[in-house]
């Protein structure tokens, strides 16, 4: 690894890093719009500039690659100056329109204003005026004016996405993002380009005006849209979810997530089911999960009763469920799997198994590829686990109905909740900790970010209280509990806990793979 | 006229000079016989004794440039001709490609035959009606005869010569500007490194010429290095084609030996200012190089050594003379809407700043703005210089910097008027401001 020395302090980097990725190391920021570690080095911005021991005038950062004994300063007055008089260019066009841009509070021209322009005004030309709220796909607005020109999003589309949809159009001063007639930015990773977007030029039609961005809390997450598991930011005001961002993972998502998977946090907000239900009537949970308890007392016994849980359940739930239900029903089955049909796959990120945690269910033996010939027997119970199966195939409705009992705990209320004699509110994956497998064997923390809606309790919570008021403790007070004992008896989590999952994820082991680690490991 | 030295210019008077025939009569592509017969090496070797340097405006020295392009390369390998001649005042690529192209192709089979390149393209300004025609025909000439494509002029060398016009860009005068705009994109400069002799058209290694540079390229090889330096000074050897335009006597395309003094050209070949006024100015090397007052104008030497020493450069050796009547303010304001208009949008202080000038400027040409303006443009100029991936930021910001400095009082007249000292008439003034900013 070249050693390079940026004010004064040496330090080890990577083979290809450039300066800024050089400085960022040691926590020195370099200002900079068009340079992406995604999108690679383009020159445009002139914002990063650094001054090169032996090189007579101040060079790019971003061009400026690691190697041993360089020695950059970014911190001298001509590179103070230099960041002054180009963030005053930026601004020569630019409308000073934050108190109604969306990006106010994130935008970065506005962070470097703050932190490294700060100069006397002297702008008294009229501005260039360019397109408003120019509508150039389905998800994302541009405004032209505010658009400092870095091409990022350009570069999105052609290195990404590889859709190339934008364009920059015209020359000089008038030049700007563009579409060309007929072909908008509809690509599966269009919302991308806002995020990338370093000041309120392009926006998201779903979030824009919804929240001002400093009002937001943000919680690490994972993505349940699909058997990838992106990385992704879960932010939310006043307990709404508000969007996802994504997070960069370099081994899952790179910096990435698509347009669908994005859209996913609305579930979070609509539709839910906030109260235990006895045949569609609010009920107080306490007496539905003693009702719980009796029914599992009376028909668990024999046979003829199934659980269903489901691949969108945690590893936590799923292993709770599991343990659960073979104590309870010790004669009957306990199943995961899904009717949905699959989903859009690419080669980018989208995967067509549309849940998070099948990987999961396979690790704990609960997968049944074939569900119906399983419903099709009908019996005493039936328990469903955040499953929605007769949404996505009416036909199961009848077999639902085939069993003497049927009990749902669910996140929202569906065509399954709607059948059962007693429903208990489960909390989805931004209300409480747990983990996800993706398709590739990645076992990915997503944490609490809100407040559970109404009554609902985490699955191992509900079970554990369950199983309290039949005389059993199991002991799951918390992530740690649960993670301990499953640490012990799920092949391929053998060692693992939460805090070495960390936030990046980590490997199952060998044994809790039905397949060899993918592409994604 | 006496001081005129016509090395490259020998065949402009001579009648259909633009054909082979005519060309071949004078003895043409004799040298490009002779140099497939070299070894290559010796062929380079011969250009950098020569002294030879780019004759597009920068005058890097032309052998090395070659020399630059990896002899090992596994990509092809390609020439460049770069005819996108559009620094404003330059005309003299023009003169060679309607009265001489055929020399040009002479100097491209060398150049190809030196540095081992199959493909040769050349990219001519989009507005070139005539010259592309008379190139064109040229080329098909040439192919007709054997002399380009497989198997060149009868040897194992093969060379093929495309012509590709540009769409009018001044930017794709700049050499990374011109390779992207040759491969179909909009002619938005490449950040260097890597250069062109490395990664250029295609991915392959280019070498990127001016038509000046090659046109110069069969004399040499015909007459040798010491030849070509017995022209010239030590520093600059060789001649130059210097296209002279503003209200001179006799505007147009002379050749003349580098170190000329520069009151030879404008006042003996060129026959001085016309109608007996005074020359007030003087842009030496096309309009991106920093202005010359009359006195230091009638004290520099046309050389790239002597124009360096005067605060100014060669360039392209398109000369704009301004005479006393000429409004410092407005041509300025010219300028600046040129550049303002040419900038590809890419760099961020080229992007803004070719505006902010233009506005500027325009501002007080038409008698608005304050006395804080100069200073303004002054400092807009120091920002613009050396902060971009080309240098077109740069050819505006000179003459923006060189104007005011060399020619404050006119712009100071300006402002405590309130309207052009040089127009009399305050209607015409006014007719001029709405023109401006239309």
């Amino acid at each position: 690894m070249p050693r390079v020395i940026i004010d004064d302090r040496e330090i080890d980097v990577p083979e290809g890093f450039n300066m800024i990725q050089a400085a960022k190391l040691l926590g020195i920021e370099i200002p900079h719009f068009c340079y992406h570690p995604g999108l690679g080095v383009d020159g445009n911005c002139r914002l990063c500039f650094i001054e090169i021991d032996g090189v007579p005038k101040p060079q790019i950062a971003c061009n400026t690659f690691a190697r041993d004994g360089l020695r950059i300063r970014t911190d001298t007055e001509a590179v103070r100056d230099l960041r002054k008089a180009v963030l005053e260019f930026f601004f020569l066009n630019h409308p000073l329109d934050c108190p109604i841009c969306d990006q106010s509070g994130e935008c970065l021209l506005q962070d470097f204003y703050m932190r490294h322009g700060q100069y006397e005004s002297r702008l008294d030309l009229p501005k260039v005026h360019k397109g408003k709220v120019v509508d150039v796909g389905p998800r994302v607005v541009l405004d032209a004016e505010r658009c400092v020109l870095c091409t990022r999003c350009v570069r999105f589309c052609d290195k990404i996405s590889g859709t190339g949809e934008l364009r920059v159009i015209n020359r000089g001063n008038h030049s700007e993002i563009g579409v060309l007639p007929g072909k908008p930015l509809d690509n599966p990773y269009s919302l991308n380009t806002v995020d990338l977007c370093p000041v309120g030029a392009l926006t998201s039609k779903d979030f824009r005006f919804k929240c001002r961005v400093w009002f937001l809390t943000t919680t690490r997450s994972i993505c349940a849209g699909c058997g990838r598991g992106c990385n992704i930011y879960l932010e939310h005001y006043e307990e709404e979810a508000q969007r996802y961002r994504p997070r960069e993972n370099q081994a899952v998502n790179r910096w990435w997530m698509c347009d669908d998977g994005r859209l996913t946090y609305k579930v979070l907000n609509e539709g839910r089911c906030e109260a235990p239900l006895r045949r569609g009537e609010e009920a107080p949970g306490s007496e539905v999960l003693d009702e719980i308890a009796a029914i599992l007392r009376e028909a668990g016994a024999g046979e003829g009763a199934l659980a269903v849980l489901s691949p969108e359940m945690s590893n936590e739930s799923l292993y709770a469920a599991k343990s659960f239900f073979e104590r309870f029903l010790p004669l009957g089955k306990v199943v995961a799997g899904s009717l949905e049909p699959p989903g859009p796959e690419d080669d980018l990120l989208r995967r067509s198994d549309p849940y998070p945690n099948r990987r999961g269910c396979e690790a704990l033996g609960l997968w049944v590829d074939d569900l119906k010939p399983v419903l099709a027997r009908g019996g005493k119970l039936a328990i469903f686990v955040q499953s929605d199966l007769i949404d996505h195939d009416p036909s199961v409705r009848a077999m639902a109905l085939g069993f003497e009992k049927r009990i749902a705990l669910a996140t929202n209320l569906s065509e399954t909740t709607a059948v059962a004699d007693l429903v208990y509110p489960v909390t989805p994956h931004s209300e409480c900790d747990g983990t996800f497998t993706n398709f590739a064997g990645r076992v990915q923390r997503f944490r609490r970010g809100m407040t559970p809606r109404g009554d609902a309790l985490p699955v191992m919570e509900i079970l554990r209280r369950v199983g309290a008021s039949s005389g059993h403790d199991f002991g799951w007070v918390n992530l740690n509990a649960i993670w301990k004992e499953m640490a012990r008896t799920v092949p391929g989590l053998a060692g693992l806990s939460p805090a070495a999952i960390g936030d990046q994820g980590i490997e199952m082991g060998p044994a809790g793979g039905l397949n060899a680690p993918g592409e994604g490991a | 006229m006496a001081a005129e030295v016509k090395l490259l210019s020998r065949n402009f008077g001579s009648p259909e000079s633009w054909t082979l025939s005519s060309y071949e009569r004078a003895g043409g592509y004799r040298t490009a016989v002779k140099a497939l017969r070299m070894d290559p090496a010796a062929v380079t070797e011969e250009v950098k004794q020569s002294g030879l340097r780019g004759r597009g405006g920068a005058g890097f020295p032309t052998g090395m440039k070659w020399g630059f392009v990896p002899k090992d390369s596994n990509s092809p390998k390609y020439l460049c001709v770069n005819a996108d001649e559009s620094e404003p005042g330059t005309f003299k690529d023009r003169y060679l490609l309607e009265l001489d192209p055929h020399q040009l192709i002479e100097g491209i089979v060398i150049t190809s035959w030196a540095v081992g390149i199959h493909r040769a393209y050349i990219y001519v300004r989009g507005e070139f009606g005539l010259p592309y025609h008379r190139l064109q025909a040229a080329v098909d000439e040439a192919y007709a005869k054997g002399y380009l494509g497989p198997r060149s002029f009868g040897t194992a060398f093969d060379l093929d010569v495309t012509i590709h016009r540009g769409a009018g860009a001044y930017i794709c005068g700049e050499e990374t500007g011109l390779i992207e705009s040759l491969e179909g994109k909009p002619g938005r400069p490449r950040i260097k490194p890597p250069f062109p002799a490395v990664v250029g058209v295609f991915g392959g290694p280019t070498v990127v010429n001016n038509v000046e540079t090659l046109s110069a390229v069969p004399w040499i090889i015909e007459n040798g290095a010491a030849a070509y330096r017995s022209y010239g000074t030590e520093k600059s050897p060789g001649t130059k084609l210097f296209s002279v335009s503003g209200p001179v006597a006799r505007p147009g395309v002379y050749e003349v030996p580098l170190g000329l003094p520069l009151k030879t050209l404008v006042y003996d070949l060129c026959g001085g200012i016309r109608g007996g006024k005074a020359m007030k100015a003087n842009i030496p090397g096309g309009s991106s190089v920093p202005v010359l007052t009359r006195e230091e104008a009638e004290g520099a030497d046309l050389d790239y050594e002597s124009l360096a020493a005067a605060g100014t450069m060669l360039g392209s050796g398109g000369m704009i003379v301004i005479d006393e009547e000429t409004c410092m303010v407005r041509a300025l304001s010219t300028l600046m809407k040129f550049y303002a208009h040419e900038s590809c949008g890419q760099c961020t202080p080229c992007r803004e700043g070719t505006g902010w000038l233009r506005g500027l400027v325009a501002r007080l040409e038409a008698g608005g703005g304050s006395p804080a303006d100069m200073d303004k443009i002054l400092s807009i100029t120091n920002r613009m210089i050396g902060t971009t991936i080309c240098v077109l930021s740069d050819a505006a910001a000179m003459p923006a910097a060189s104007f005011v400095t060399k020619f404050r009082g006119e712009f100071e007249r300006h402002v405590g008027a309130g309207r052009c000292p040089f127009r009399s008439d305050p209607l015409l003034a006014g007719a001029a401001r709405r023109q401006d900013h239309a």
